[in-house]
């Protein structure tokens, strides 16, 4: 559609002129990008909101000049349309609704922990409240009914001996309180000891005996129950049964603990005095194995340094001119003889003697063109199965060759060293890599190394 | 800036009332939505491209629950602008 077509039907759609829609339409369009360009947001209700944005200035690589280019900030604009727009014109797939390809593992198992874990925690606290009373219940009933029993009884022998003295006089009423008020403070103390577990059991009954008491003793014999024998031979034994086994306990826990204590100081010392003879064996132990080293050291001297000479015994001045290392040799010796006693001493030595050894075997180095011929054998043993091969380079450097080698074989290729006399040059290492059987190995090795060692040096040949 | 600001400049710069601009204003923007509708797309030089795009159906996962949702495809409302939208007047 052209802007024109467009302005025609807004005009018939309003009612007003052509030129006045465009004008109108011309002027939304400036102001809008005058305040976009300005930094503003341009928010139109019902269609959406035109939002300025700006790129930071960059730098990248351009591959066709290989440089570095760098790109200024640029001015954009972008339009987010309102919510009742984007339904609008997403009427054909809003009845649409997602589809579920895989319900999610973890996150449900854990969501399903969450929503059980409060349930359970809720009939946990249920348990936990419900539990404890009734539990609580039964044994404040059971402290009642054994407190009663007790009660009768010890009351009832006071009230033996009142019906015995004649309840008349105020004195003996008074000593008599006196005495079951030590009685009640014996028996609390002896409660106390038995019904030790439970606490709630002890204290509540306190207060019921004590106001049975009062009451009890003001209204002169109202207590009613009457004693039983069996009962209170029971309980008594109980009584004198319980406490002792918590007597016995306690002796035994304070009995442990002090024998633990003398224990603990044993030990102690008896570490202490087994750790002196052992060092003293260490000490004891130490110096034998010095003594079996002092004679190996000059043997091994005699063997590596020249044994003639040393059986003669020659003039200082003689050994200087031939070796550094053959002064300190003799003066070491001496400082061996007399350190024999002192341990700090013993290890001085040790280490000379070690220092010499290290500084005489390297003058034993094995010579190189052995290895050389060992190396070249090998390798033909284990490649002797084609006759091509590829020559990568030859050299009159033995240490050059070998090391050439040695990286090529690190990098997966067969290589080895050979030596040979060219009339012109004289004695050459020639560095090969192969013996192949297959032309196509051959090849893929031949064009590899070129592409390694970057060299066209390189030459196939035959055994 | 909001409609009634642009209402307001416009009025004073071309002697409408601000009813009138503001009824032309608005039925602009209708008719832009109707016609991407109807057609597509409409494009005003040195502006931009209003378009109406269809965008396929494509995987994501619920976030709240972790399952793996195949979304329906939608029909979005999009704005181009134009390259030369702010070289006008420099």
């Amino acid at each position: 559609m052209n802007k024109i077509e467009f302005i025609e039907k807004v005009s018939t759609k309003t009612g007003a002129s052509i030129k006045e829609v465009e004008l109108v339409f011309q002027k939304l369009i400036e102001h809008i990008i005058v305040a976009l360009r300005d930094g503003e947001k341009v928010f139109l209700s019902n269609f959406g909101t035109f939002l300025p944005k700006i790129t930071k200035a960059t730098k990248r690589y351009s591959a066709l000049l290989g440089k570095e280019i760098e790109i200024p900030e640029k001015f954009t604009v972008r339009f987010s349309p309102s919510s009742k727009l984007a339904k609008e014109i997403n009427i054909k797939y809003a009845a649409e609704e997602p589809k579920i390809l895989k319900p999610g593992s973890e996150r449900e198992i854990e969501k399903k922990i969450s929503i059980i874990s409060p349930e359970m925690e809720k009939e946990r606290v249920t348990e936990a409240e419900m539990g404890p009373e009734e539990i609580s219940l039964e044994e404040e009933k059971v402290g009642l009914f054994d407190f009663e029993g007790e009660v009768s009884d010890e009351l009832s022998i006071g009230e033996e001996i009142l019906s015995s003295i004649d309840s008349t006089e105020k004195d003996a009423e008074k000593g008599l309180l006196e005495e079951l008020k030590i009685s009640e403070k014996d028996f609390t103390t002896k409660n106390e000891e038995v019904t030790k577990m439970p606490d709630k059991g002890t204290e509540k009954p306190k207060f019921t005996f004590g106001e049975d008491l009062t009451s009890g003793s003001v209204g002169s014999g109202s207590y009613t129950p009457p004693p039983n024998l069996s009962s209170m031979t029971s309980s008594d034994l109980i009584r004198r049964e319980g406490s002792p086994a918590l007597w016995i306990t306690l002796v035994l826990l304070f009995l442990g603990i002090i024998g633990v204590g003398i224990y603990w100081a044993l030990s102690t010392d008896v570490t202490q005095i087994k750790k002196e003879p052992v060092i003293e064996r260490k000490k004891e132990t130490a110096p034998p194995v010095v003594v079996e080293k002092r004679p190996v050291s000059p043997d091994q001297k005699k063997i590596i340094i020249a044994p003639d000479e040393f059986a003669q015994t020659p003039s200082e001045s003689e050994l200087k001119e031939k070796r550094g290392m053959i002064i300190e040799q003799p003066e070491t010796e001496k400082v061996e003889e007399k350190a024999t006693k002192s341990q700090d001493l013993t290890k001085k030595e040790t280490t000379t003697t070690s220092k010499l050894i290290s500084t005489v075997e390297p003058k034993k180095t094995p010579i190189k063109r052995k290895v050389v011929k060992e190396r070249v054998a090998s390798t033909r043993k284990a490649q002797a199965q084609g006759d091509f091969y590829i020559q990568v380079s030859s050299t009159k450097d033995e240490k050059f060759a070998l090391s050439f080698a040695r990286n090529l074989r690190n990098k997966g290729y067969r290589s080895f060293v050979e030596s040979a006399n060219v009339p012109e040059f004289g004695l050459m290492y020639r560095v090969k890599v192969g013996y192949y059987l297959n032309e196509t190995d051959l090849e893929k090795d031949y064009h590899n190394l070129r592409l390694l060692l970057k060299r066209e040096d390189i030459y196939v040949n035959r055994k | 800036m909001t409609k009634d600001d642009l209402k307001k400049i416009i009025s004073s710069e071309t002697n409408l009332t601000q009813k009138k601009v503001e009824e032309i204003i608005e039925c602009i923007l209708d008719t832009i939505i109707e016609v991407v509708k109807v057609d597509g797309s409409i494009t005003f030089n040195n502006f931009g491209k209003f378009e109406r795009k269809f965008k396929k159906e494509k995987r994501g996962i619920n976030p709240q629950t972790g399952d793996l949702v195949l979304l329906p495809p939608k029909e979005v409302f999009i704005f181009k602008p134009s390259k030369n939208i702010f070289k006008t007047e420099e």
